[in-house]
Formats: C-alpha cells, sequence, structure tokens
C-alpha cells in the first residue's frame, strides 16, 4: 500500500509548521488520500492506477501555495508545550507568571532559597555598606578621594605621623610645586560664653582655603576669605550644624550675629551643612588661623596638614617635591629640623588606618558567605531540579524546546533571586541600624560611622550580586535540568537519570559549603580568642571604674604655679570626700588618651648623648595619687610624696621600657637624668610598662615627675570608684564648679572607653567574620539536610529493601548519617587546610594567639560535627520511619 | 450551470469561483457535519461529476473557513474507526451562507433576465 501520509509530509516539510499541526494536516489529508484511492480501487482502477491517479489529484505545489498564506497566520490556543507565536517580551511575561506559579507551587522550597538568598545578600550589603563608609569614604566632602595628609617624619625616632611647625608649613607652602593649595589646621579648645557658665567647645583654627580645599560649601553664610587670616580681621567664625542647632537654636539670622569665645567677640559668618565634621567628628566651630610668617617657628609642631595635589600627580611626586624642601629646611635649621622628613598619604587612608586592619576580613567575610549562600542555592535548585525532572521531560516530549524550558527554568531562579534580592536589602537595612545601636559607640572614634547607611553603590552592587546569583545558580540546574533522557524518563525508569551528573555536583557542593564554612568559622574564632587574650593582658593599669575628665585652669587667676598646685590640692580633697570614690589622682595624660606629651632625653648621668641618639619619651606629670588610682605598679624604689615639692630637687620615675632603651637594663634608680631643655631629674622609682597607643605596644619609654614640681594649666582628673555613673559625674561637675565655675570639664570618658575604642577595628574584623561564620555555618547546615534530604528520597526503594531483609533502624542511622558525614569530612579537612592559611594572613590582628591555636581548631570542629549530625539525623529520622511495603512500592 | 471549478479557470475570475466554492461547503455543512472526503464526494456525486474538489484546493479552503470562524473542525473517534476531523456549520458560516445564497439568486435571476437561463 502506498504511504500518502509521507509523501504529505515531506510535501509540508517546506512550510516548516509547527510539529503538533503538521501531524494534524498530516493525519487528515492521509485520510483524504486513502479514500480516494480506495473508492478507486472499487471503482475498477487498477492498484497502480489507482495510486497514480490519487498522486496527481494531490497537486502538492498548488496545496502548498494556499496554505502558506494560511498556516503562517494560524493561530491556535496554547497547548501544555507549544511555543506559542508571540513576542519576545510577553513570551517573558509568561515565562515569569509560569514561575511564579511554580514558586507558589512549592512554598517549603521557596522559603528556603529567598531566605538563604536575602541572608547571604543581606550581609553583604550592610558589611558592603558599612565598609564603603569606614574605609573608602568617612568623610562628607567632594575632594576627599584627592586629598592628602602631610605629616612630618621622624625616621630616627619612629614618628610617622607627627605635626607641623608653622615655619615649616610655610615653606612647604611657599615652596612647592606639586599642590593646589595646603592648608593648616591646629584643634583648639573654646570656652563660648553662655552666661555665667562657661561651655567648652572643640574647634578648629584654619589656614586660608580649607573650606575650598576640601571642596565644601556652608549651608548657611559664608566661609572665609583671603582677607579673614590677617592678623586683626579674624575674629569671624563658621559655625557647625550641630552647634547652631543646638546653641541657635537653628536660627536663619544668626549669620552676622556676634558671639563670645575666650572672652572675645567673634563674627557668625556661616553655618556648615550637617555631615561636615573635619577634621575631628565631634568639630564645633571654625576660626582663621593666624599665621605670623615672619616669625617661622619650627620648634613648636602644632598643625594638621591637609593638601590638594594638581591632578594627574601621584603621592610619590607629591612626597618627593615636598622632602626637596625639608632637605634644604634640614640643612639651614639643623637645631630645629634635624632629621625632619616628610611624609604624604592620602587623607582617607590615614583617617581610616584604625579601621583598615579589618577591611579584607570583611572582604573576606563577605566573599564567603556569598559563596556559601549560592552554592547553597545552587544546590536547592538542583535537587528541586532533579526532582522536577519527569514535568520537564513531559513538556519536551510535547514539542517544547530546550531553549524554552532552560528559559522557563531561569526566569524562575531569576524570580526568586529579585525576591531574595529584596529581602536582603531589607536585612541589611535592620542589620545596619543594628550595628549603628551596637554597645560601643564606635562613632566618636571612627570618621563616617555616624553616616552609615545603605549607599547607592550598596544598592547596585547588591542588586548586581542578586541578579548574578540567579543567573549563576540558574545554569547549573537549568544546564543539567534539560539534560534529560525523555523516553527512560517517562518509561518511568526512575528519577536518578539526572541523578548521576546532578548528584556529584550537589555533593561537591556541599563540600565547599562546609569548607567556606570551616574558614570562616576559624577565622571568626581566632580573632574572637586574641580579642579575649588582649582584654586579659597586663595593660599596666586597671581601667575598670576609673573615670577620666579634661580640666583647663586658664586666665590670670592661674598665672602663679602655687595657685594651680592649692587648686589640684584642694580638688582631689574635695572629690576624694564624694560617696564611692576610692581614689582620685591628676595627670598630664592618661594612657590611651589620645593626648601625647614627650620631651627629648638629652643623656643619663655624666653621659650626654650626640644628637642621633637622643630620643623623646612619654611624659607625664602626676599627682602622689595617680598611680594608685589607675592602679600602675612601682617595681622599684619609691613613688611620689608629699616632700617633692618645688622647692626641693627634681625627681622622676621611669618604666621598665626606659631602663632597657636607656640604660641597657641597669638599675635606674639614683641615675641622673637630663632633657634637653637643661632640666635634671633624680630617678628615684621604677614603674611597670604602660600602653599609651596601641593596646599591642608595651614598649613606649616613659618619664613621671611630680606635679608639684610642674604643676600645668591642663590636666585630666582621674578617679577610681565602686561604680561610673551619671550622678557620680554630676557630683564631681559640682565640685570643680563650687570651687571655681569658670573651670570647665569636658571630655568626660572612663578610661574603659578608650580601651575599647583602640579594640574597635578587631572587634569589627571579629564581628563581621562572626557573623559571616554563623550564616555560613546556618547555610551549610540547610545544605546538608537537604543533600542528604534527597539522597534519602532517590534511596526509599533501598532503605525499604534493606528493612525488609532485616536491616535495624540503627543500621539505617549509620547508612544516612554515614552518606552525609562523608561529605562533611571531606568539606571539614579542605576548609581546616583552608582556615590555616586564613589565620596566618590574620596574623596581623591577632595578639597572644597562634595562628593554629589548636583550643579554635578544636572548638569548630566540635560545632560542625554537630551541626552536621543534626542536619543528616533528621532525614535519617525519616527514612528510619519507613514502611518497607510503601518504601518498595515507592518509584 | 457550467462551471468545472478547477478545470477551466478562465470562465469566471477566482473570486467567484472562490465563493461559489466557500458555499458549496458551508451549505454540505449546514446539514450535518461532515469530514473532508465526504464533502469532496458530495459535490462531485451531486454535481453529477461537473464540480470537482481535490485535496490541494478542498483542505486549505477548509482551513481558511475555519480560521475565519465559519466552520469549525473537531476531530471525532468512533469505535474500530481511525479517527477523522468533522466539521460543522457556526453561527456566523450560516449568515455568510445565507448571504451567498442571496447573492447567487439575484445574480442568477439577472442572467436569466438578460440571457433566459433558467437555473432550475
Amino acid at each position: 500500500m502506498h504511504d500518502w501520509k509521507n509523501e504529505i509530509r515531506e510535501a509540508l516539510s517546506q512550510l516548516a509548521l509547527r510539529p503538533l499541526r503538521e501531524a494534524e494536516i498530516v493525519e487528515e489529508l492521509g485520510h483524504h488520500l486513502e479514500d480516494r484511492y480506495e473508492d478507486l480501487l472499487l471503482q475498477g482502477y487498477t492498484e497502480d492506477e489507482a495510486a497514480q491517479k490519487t498522486l496527481s489529484e494531490f497537486r502538492q505545489n498548488e496545496m502548498i501555495r494556499d496554505l502558506r498564506g494560511l498556516e503562517r497566520t494560524y493561530r491556535e490556543p496554547v497547548e501544555l508545550g507549544q511555543e506559542p507565536q508571540t513576542s519576545h517580551t510577553s513570551g517573558l511575561w509568561d515565562d515569569l507568571r509560569y514561575a511564579f506559579r511554580m514558586l507558589l507551587s512549592q512554598p517549603m522550597v521557596t522559603v528556603v532559597v529567598i531566605v538563604t538568598m536575602g541572608l547571604g545578600i543581606g550581609v553583604n550589603t550592610a558589611i558592603f555598606s558599612t565598609l564603603e563608609m569606614l574605609a573608602f569614604r568617612p568623610f562628607d566632602f567632594p575632594n576627599q578621594d584627592r586629598l592628602v595628609s602631610v605629616f612630618e617624619r621622624q625616621p630616627d625616632n619612629g614618628i610617622v605621623r607627627g605635626s607641623v611647625a608653622p615655619g615649616n608649613f610655610a615653606d612647604w607652602r611657599e615652596q612647592n610645586r606639586t599642590f593646589e593649595d595646603l592648608v593648616a589646621i591646629k584643634s583648639s579648645y573654646f570656652d563660648l560664653a553662655n552666661g555665667s557658665q562657661p561651655e567648652r567647645l572643640t574647634g578648629n583654627l584654619v589656614s586660608t582655603g580649607f573650606f575650598t580645599t576640601l571642596g565644601t560649601r556652608p549651608a548657611l553664610g559664608r566661609t572665609f576669605s583671603a582677607e579673614d587670616n590677617e592678623p586683626g580681621r579674624n575674629q569671624v567664625v563658621v559655625l557647625s550644624d550641630g552647634l547652631w542647632q543646638t546653641r541657635f537654636g537653628a536660627d536663619p539670622q544668626v549669620v552676622g550675629s556676634s558671639v563670645k569665645l575666650n572672652e572675645e567677640t567673634y563674627t557668625v559668618v556661616g553655618v556648615m551643612p550637617k555631615n561636615f565634621r573635619y577634621p575631628v567628628d565631634d568639630s564645633q566651630l571654625w576660626v582663621p588661623l593666624v599665621l605670623d610668617l615672619s616669625d617661622r617657628s619650627r620648634g613648636d609642631h602644632n598643625l594638621l596638614v591637609v593638601g590638594l595635589p594638581r591632578r594627574g600627580l601621584s603621592l610619590a611626586q607629591a612626597t618627593e617635591d615636598l622632602n626637596r624642601i625639608a632637605l634644604n629646611l634640614q640643612s639651614e635649621y639643623p637645631g630645629t629640623n634635624r632629621g625632619r622628613e616628610v611624609r604624604v598619604v592620602s587623607l582617607v587612608q590615614d583617617a581610616t588606618r584604625g579601621v583598615r586592619v579589618a577591611v579584607p576580613f570583611m572582604f573576606i567575610s563577605v566573599l564567603l558567605v556569598l559563596l556559601v549562600a549560592c552554592a547553597n542555592v545552587a544546590n536547592i535548585l538542583l535537587v528541586r531540579a532533579a526532582a522536577g525532572q519527569r514535568d520537564i521531560a513531559l513538556r519536551l516530549a510535547l514539542g517544547a524546546s530546550r531553549a524554552r524550558v532552560m528559559r522557563q527554568l531561569f526566569a524562575h531562579n531569576l524570580l526568586l533571586s529579585v525576591f531574595g534580592g529584596c529581602l536582603g536589602l531589607l536585612l541589611a537595612h535592620f542589620g545596619i541600624n543594628a550595628l549603628k545601636t551596637m554597645p560601643q559607640d564606635f562613632s566618636m572614634y571612627i570618621p563616617g560611622w555616624s553616616k552609615i547607611g545603605i549607599d547607592q553603590t550598596a544598592l547596585v552592587f547588591t542588586l548586581a550580586v542578586s541578579i548574578l546569583t540567579g543567573i549563576l545558580c540558574g545554569l547549573i540546574p537549568a544546564l543539567i535540568g534539560t539534560r534529560v533522557d525523555i523516553n527512560k524518563l517517562l518509561k518511568g525508569d526512575g528519577p536518578t537519570v539526572v541523578g548521576k551528573g546532578s548528584s556529584r555536583v550537589t555533593r561537591w557542593l556541599v563540600i565547599s559549603e562546609v569548607a567556606f564554612s570551616v574558614i570562616l568559622l576559624a577565622g571568626a574564632g581566632t580573632v574572637f580568642r586574641s580579642l579575649q587574650q588582649l582584654l586579659h593582658t597586663d595593660f599596666g593599669f586597671d581601667a575598670n571604674n576609673v573615670l577620666t575628665m579634661r580640666i583647663s585652669l586658664s586666665g590670670e587667676r592661674y598665672q602663679a604655679t602655687q595657685s594651680r598646685n592649692n587648686f589640684a590640692d584642694a580638688l582631689i580633697g574635695r572629690v576624694s570626700a564624694l560617696q564611692g570614690i576610692t581614689s582620685v589622682g591628676l595627670a598630664t595624660t592618661v594612657p590611651l588618651g589620645y593626648i601625647s606629651n614627650q620631651r627629648e632625653v638629652a643623656g643619663i648621668g655624666n653621659t650626654v648623648f650626640a644628637g642621633e641618639r637622643r630620643r623623646s619619651v612619654i611624659f607625664r606629670i602626676i599627682t602622689l595619687t595617680y598611680l594608685e588610682t589607675i592602679g600602675t605598679p612601682l617595681r622599684q624604689g619609691r613613688a611620689f610624696t608629699a616632700q617633692d615639692r618645688e622647692d626641693t630637687p627634681r625627681v622622676a620615675l621611669v618604666n621598665e621600657a626606659f631602663t632597657k632603651q636607656f640604660l641597657a637594663g641597669r638599675q635606674p634608680i639614683g641615675e641622673n637624668l637630663i632633657l634637653s631643655n637643661g632640666q635634671r631629674y633624680e630617678i628615684v622609682g621604677l614603674l611597670a610598662n604602660v600602653i599609651n597607643d596601641g593596646l599591642e605596644e608595651q614598649e613606649d619609654a616613659e618619664i613621671y615627675v611630680p606635679y608639684a614640681q610642674e604643676p600645668v594649666r591642663n590636666i585630666f582628673l582621674v578617679t577610681r570608684s565602686d561604680s561610673i555613673s551619671d550622678a557620680l559625674v554630676q557630683a564631681i561637675r559640682g565640685e570643680v564648679s563650687a570651687m571655681d565655675p569658670t573651670v570647665p570639664v569636658f571630655k568626660v570618658k572612663p578610661l574603659q572607653q578608650y580601651v575599647d575604642e583602640r579594640l574597635s577595628a578587631k572587634r569589627m574584623a571579629a564581628y563581621s567574620l562572626a557573623v559571616g561564620a554563623l550564616i555560613a555555618l546556618l547555610l551549610a547546615a540547610v545544605g546538608i539536610y537537604s543533600v542528604v534530604a534527597y539522597w534519602v528520597t532517590q534511596r526509599t526503594h533501598e532503605i525499604g529493601l534493606r528493612i525488609a531483609l532485616g536491616a535495624t533502624r540503627g543500621d539505617i542511622l549509620k547508612l544516612v548519617v554515614g552518606a552525609g558525614l562523608r561529605l562533611v569530612l571531606i568539606g571539614g579537612a579542605i576548609g581546616l587546610a583552608g582556615a590555616l592559611v586564613l589565620t596566618q594572613l590574620l596574623s596581623g590582628l591577632l595578639f597572644g594567639v597562634s595562628a593554629r591555636d589548636p583550643l579554635t581548631f578544636a572548638g569548630i570542629i566540635s560545632i560542625l560535627a554537630a551541626v552536621a549530625l543534626l542536619a543528616c539525623y533528621l532525614p535519617a529520622r525519616r527514612a528510619m520511619k519507613l514502611d518497607p511495603l510503601n518504601a518498595l512500592r515507592y518509584q | 450551470m457550467a462551471i468545472q471549478h478547477m478545470k477551466s479557470p478562465s470562465i469566471l475570475d477566482r473570486e467567484v469561483k472562490r465563493g461559489s466554492a466557500e458555499m458549496l461547503i458551508l451549505a454540505l455543512v449546514e446539514e450535518r457535519s461532515r469530514h473532508g472526503y465526504e464533502i469532496a464526494k458530495l459535490i462531485e456525486q451531486r454535481s453529477d461529476g461537473v464540480l470537482q474538489f481535490h485535496v490541494a484546493s478542498l483542505y486549505p479552503l477548509l482551513y481558511r473557513l475555519e480560521k475565519r470562524g465559519l466552520i469549525q473542525g473537531h476531530w471525532v473517534e468512533k469505535p474500530s474507526q481511525r479517527r477523522r476531523r468533522f466539521y460543522k456549520l457556526t453561527a456566523a458560516g450560516l449568515q455568510i451562507l445565507k448571504e451567498h445564497r442571496r447573492t447567487w439568486k439575484e445574480f442568477f435571476a439577472a442572467l436569466d433576465r438578460v440571457a433566459g437561463i433558467n437555473p432550475a
């Protein structure tokens, strides 16, 4: 018999119809030709003749011509697996709607994936936003990226951030060839008269061009013009937004009004915008700095210098240029400029130097969490894709193209990542708010902390991460998910067709999740251990319940040194009598107090040091009770006594670092100490070392002298009490005010807070690693769970068979948990190796802990084992409860 | 009427031919649903072999009518028979059929008046 359908199919092939439509036409026309052929046979035609005639009547060219115009625009209702002839956008819309239905049909998977992505993206955005603000854009003025800080550098003394002498600044400014402008800032306190009570404000004297160099504009009025920096015309002030709000009631008419600062009258010329806080976060006002350039003083180093290099010039070029000038000054003024070089460093980099150590770790944390989140999402999607293979097979069989199915899977994953991204943004928002309300208020000492928020870069970053994650996570499952043997699947050959490829991928994904989590855990653990060690080191003082505050004895009244001594004695007496106070002392500086007073040691005993052997050491003037109050132990000799008076021979205490540095460890007591200014002291006692700047540095050489012999105006009042409370602070303020209401009390701060501030970068690194580690661990647990659960589903039949053959629950538990733990062991081993590398990198941040701290690593292994066991146990319990009959029936 | 549909294309223009063919199909499925071969066979039988429809012209026409919503095709499976696609007249098809009949009646009446052709 003739194969009519083949003839028709061949003719139709040139129309390239959709398969289903073609099949319909072939069937219908085939029947027609068949009927015609049989009719012709009945009419007496031979088979050959009938076939010939039927074919001649077929006239395919004519038919194809007619169909061509018809079928091209032919529309059919969309059937499952059919490709509707629609535009790309409506196709995408269909895909998204389909994807949305898919999400709703598997709420658990959807929720887990969205939460996983949300956590990953949320943590990323929060940390990224924080980093961006803290480490890269701490200020709010336009030129921050171009500006540089310029310091005097003394390589011999190890000083790299030295303040600048006015004479040197003036020469740099005049002779440089690389800067658009150089400006100087001198921070100072200003007493703002407010009735009888003076209020001490943090102010800054700034040289010509300060505001324009920073590139900032006032919110109200104007900043300074060149004339304002001329002597006699400098009684003008620019207010900070904060001061304007609190002290001037945000009065827009404030410009032009007069204020009393340090008993002189100033005219307010402008108010700065809200976020302008340079050079320190608590800057409240700016007044012009008048430099008396005829003087060219080079002995007093008190200026902070900021420069705007010409465009296109490197830091090295600017440094070289200024050093050329510095070299000339060295030979011209050997007395003051010997060994003084110039150091130029990016302003942002300098301002964020405390935070920067934490930056790489925050990045590592971000990266690893993101990797774990991606691995987890890919994992879950892959398992889901494996489970949904039959559905895919059916659609492929019904004629859907592989590209179409891929596109739908892709749309599904994209939709998931968009939802995940939205959740992530929300989490980031709350995360940042939580960060801002952390118990330690970082805003005081980390520039930019107060303006942390989700910034636009972070937003774009998040969206990019979210969409990329969708693409990456969608790609693997989509590729594997569509590589399906349709026939096998439809015949019901079980869900393992794809399983072989994909379960290998899922296993490796889980292994990598575990590995990344271990790395993060190790990092966080080691840094935390290091913090703990730091907190338990001997600082040379006991910060617990010690309160510090600054007091300034200014004015005529304290001109005579005796008046200062009297005030100090009376103050100590009054404050000691307060309830709860156990000890009171005064000192010019406190450890970690940001204010350092140094003197140069010119000789010991009969040895007078040559120029290059002279070293500056920390010089602290203290009252008798200071050491007891702060808790610095006396190692040898005696402390100061009431007999050490102005009219008795000068005495001094030195610390262990001093004897090591100047006496080669010799017994110091009885030695004579000579300072560069010619002052001689007899060393009467040896003190323990005290940390002064960084918590890890305990080798600062120090000299202590009695306040009675050198009473100065600016001092710290230090108290030790049972506890620190606002009431105590008020009581102390009350005593000072009762003695002299014009003496301001400011910078009231517990000593512990100074310690905390120094720990901030380490805490930030530790927190971000810890948060990252926790989330990574959680995600890894979900990953382990999903893979083991999938493994159980795949082997339901086998497990049923084992139970039927007599396997006990214990056997099944061992089987399932063993399968999961194998992955954990491999991942754990890889992770530990990686962790060793990470902690090695961390060693700069570590203190008192080895990079291979066994306690930390043991801790990680037990945490991981516990989490992994739980994640494996849940699916194992399900496997143990299987009814063998049902399980055997399971396909 | 001596129009041999596909064999003498020069007598009337394409529109008339198509119009007549359309009307024939619509008229045949007006009584009941019919499949393609039945329609072709009925046209040939009832015109005593004068009008013929072959595969090549019948099916494109059927599909076009279906697309215009004048007829509706559906697959029918009967026991021990292969399934076939039957076409039935839709309400819209019925309207068009009436229109066709009226036009053709007027046309023949005009021919009769002019040339004395009696379509009966």
